[in-house]
């Protein structure tokens, strides 16, 4: 598994989308582009979810995760 | 028979030989017919993974729980992505371990890393107890979903047998082959019906979809709040946080199968990359509940808001679709977790060498989970909603030990992990069955709370007891045929 600190930025999301009721600008009876903020909220999170992680995954393209080599070791072999 | 449950009959038939045509021959042992030859495409994997967003509770659940509670329904949202944040890490570290040690099952892992089949049967008992209700939602939801969606409750019973007795047949004959077949026509079908369900809605409300929420602000603005009664901050937090764990961590049996199948770590980082645009669509049952505040009548089952929204604003025949649609959300998540209860029970619970025996007391355990599932959809059909929490707590119980097995070298001995995952399952069913008061914080996490206290002080006493003892490092296996 990944070990250096590229991997914070997987945190983000997930700190964002549970402080989701404690942040007073988004828990109220707001609409954000005409739907509700909460739900804009966690659906904007969802998709930075992706984003988040894409951003990981950039930045190991160059395969240190040893469950790839493993995975092409096993590849070469068949 | 009215045109919709010829539709929805005729759907639910045609879902079963889609699964039935995914056998590849031949499937004599229980690693080929659990995790197929462990070569899924990312596609096919895809498909299995997404099973899990996309169930009856996605589409009856999440609609009724905004019809009756608002936005707190976009706990679901949050919680799967966490899942997936966590599953780009765990995922492709499982599937490793399984190629290494020939897993084909939740429990394998456990004996594997801890070297302890006890462990293993312990494991296998607590997962089928708490897949069970899981499994008994998924049929109960079936039933529902047909009898709201014809009128009939006699339909919706039959419908339960029906989906049930071909779920179990396409199961036993094509494995996870046929639920990976299956699932790809359900979500066609899952995002076809949510589709035309929120065009009916944004049709028949005044002012479309923006219209809707402006009245809701106007005329109930709780329901855009996360400060409602039962459905308040320490709620969305507690509920989201342990389900986020419980499904990151891999703690519901029924989703080792799918990551034990892919192709590659690759396949598993790059589903969890994307999967979170795939499940916005979690947002369209969401809407369709607050279009319930509006046009459903009060006092309506929430669980039955959008089946009866779409009786209300769409023809027949594509009422009749969505039914197809929504009973497919519940058998490809029934398959998968059929494979996954009868594969620990056959392989951990009940130890038989011979591979031929093994995978016919593994379908003996399909028929019986099936059954007895079924038996309890029909005799008590409970709330959807707490259901699934009660199962994410009590499988989250898992979650330490599975954390501490994933690390290059595991510090943690088997009797700790036991006695801490023991104590959590005790805490939460005293909590669950004792009437205690938590307010709405979620048992579930009380009881994980308890669990790592005990783990921790277990394995403190593990080490002053035998203060020469090496932490378990199990030595680097060797990949094992899947039959092993």
């Amino acid at each position: 598994m990944m070990r250096t600190p590229h991997a914070l930025w997987a945190a983000v999301p997930v700190l964002a989308l549970l402080g989701t009721p404690f942040l007073p600008f988004v828990n109220g009876p707001h609409l954000w582009l005409g739907i509700p903020s909460v739900m804009f909220w966690c659906l904007l999170w969802t998709a930075g979810t992706t984003v988040s992680l894409l951003l990981v995954d950039r930045r190991f393209r160059g395969g240190d995760d040893e469950s790839d080599e493993y995975d092409d070791t096993q590849e070469a072999a068949a | 028979m009215s045109t919709t449950m010829v539709i929805t009959t005729a759907g639910i038939v045609l879902v079963a030989l889609v699964g039935l045509s995914g056998r590849r021959p031949p499937s004599r042992e229980l690693g080929e017919w659990t995790v197929g030859n462990r070569r899924f495409s990312t596609a096919t994997t895809w498909f299995l993974q997404a099973g899990e967003s996309f169930t009856t509770f996605s589409f009856l659940g999440l609609a009724g729980m905004a019809f009756s509670a608002g936005v707190a329904a976009c706990f679901a949202l949050c919680y799967l992505a966490i899942n997936l944040v966590l599953q780009y890490f765990t995922a492709p570290r499982m599937r490793q371990l399984g190629l290494r040690g020939g897993y084909v099952t939740q429990a394998d892992f456990f004996v594997d890393r801890y070297r302890s089949p006890l462990l293993g049967r312990v494991v296998a008992v607590v997962g089928a107890v708490f897949l069970l209700p899981y499994l008994q939602l998924q049929i109960t939801g079936l039933g529902l979903i047909v009898q709201l969606a014809t009128g009939s409750s006699a339909g919706g019973r039959l419908s339960m047998v029906l989906a049930t007795v071909l779920t179990v047949g396409f199961v036993l004959w094509s494995g996870i082959r046929g639920i990976a077949r299956v699932a790809y026509l359900k979500d066609a079908l899952m995002i076809f019906g949510l589709v035309a369900l929120l065009i009916g809605v944004a049709v028949t409300v005044h002012g479309g979809i923006g219209g809707l929420f402006a009245t809701v602000r106007d005329t109930h603005p709780q329901l855009l709040t996360l400060n409602q009664e039962g459905y308040d901050a320490t709620f969305f937090f507690t509920a989201v946080l342990i389900s986020g764990i419980g499904g990151g961590l891999g703690t519901m049996a029924h989703l080792w199968p799918p990551v034990l199948a892919a192709r590659s770590g690759r396949a598993l980082r790059s589903n969890a990359i994307w999967l979170p645009l795939y499940q916005i669509a979690l947002g369209i049952p969401v809407i369709i509940g607050f279009a319930g505040v509006l046009l459903v009548r009060k006092g309506t089952a929430p669980n039955g808001v959008a089946l009866t929204l779409a009786g209300q604003t769409l023809p027949g025949w594509l009422v009749g679709v969505i039914a197809v649609a929504a009973a497919s959300a519940a058998m490809v998540p029934s398959a998968a977790i059929l494979v996954g209860i009868s594969s620990m029970l056959s392989r951990n619970l009940v130890a038989i060498r011979s591979p031929r025996t093994q995978l016919r007391v593994n379908h003996l355990c399909v028929v019986v989970a099936a059954g007895l599932a079924l038996a309890l959809g029909l005799a008590r059909p409970g709330l959807l909603s707490n259901l699934l929490l009660l199962t994410y707590g009590g499988l989250t119980q898992l979650a330490p030990a599975i954390a501490m097995g994933l690390a290059r070298t595991v510090r943690l001995h088997a009797a700790a992990a036991l006695a801490g995952i023991l104590a959590g399952v005790a805490v939460l069913v005293w909590l669950t069955f004792g009437g205690v008061d938590v307010g709405t914080v979620d048992t579930g996490l009380i009881a994980l709370v308890v669990n790592i206290a005990v783990t921790t002080v277990a394995e403190i006493a593990v080490r002053l007891r035998r203060p020469a003892a090496t932490p378990v490092a199990p030595a680097p296996s060797t990949p094992a045929p899947v039959s092993s």
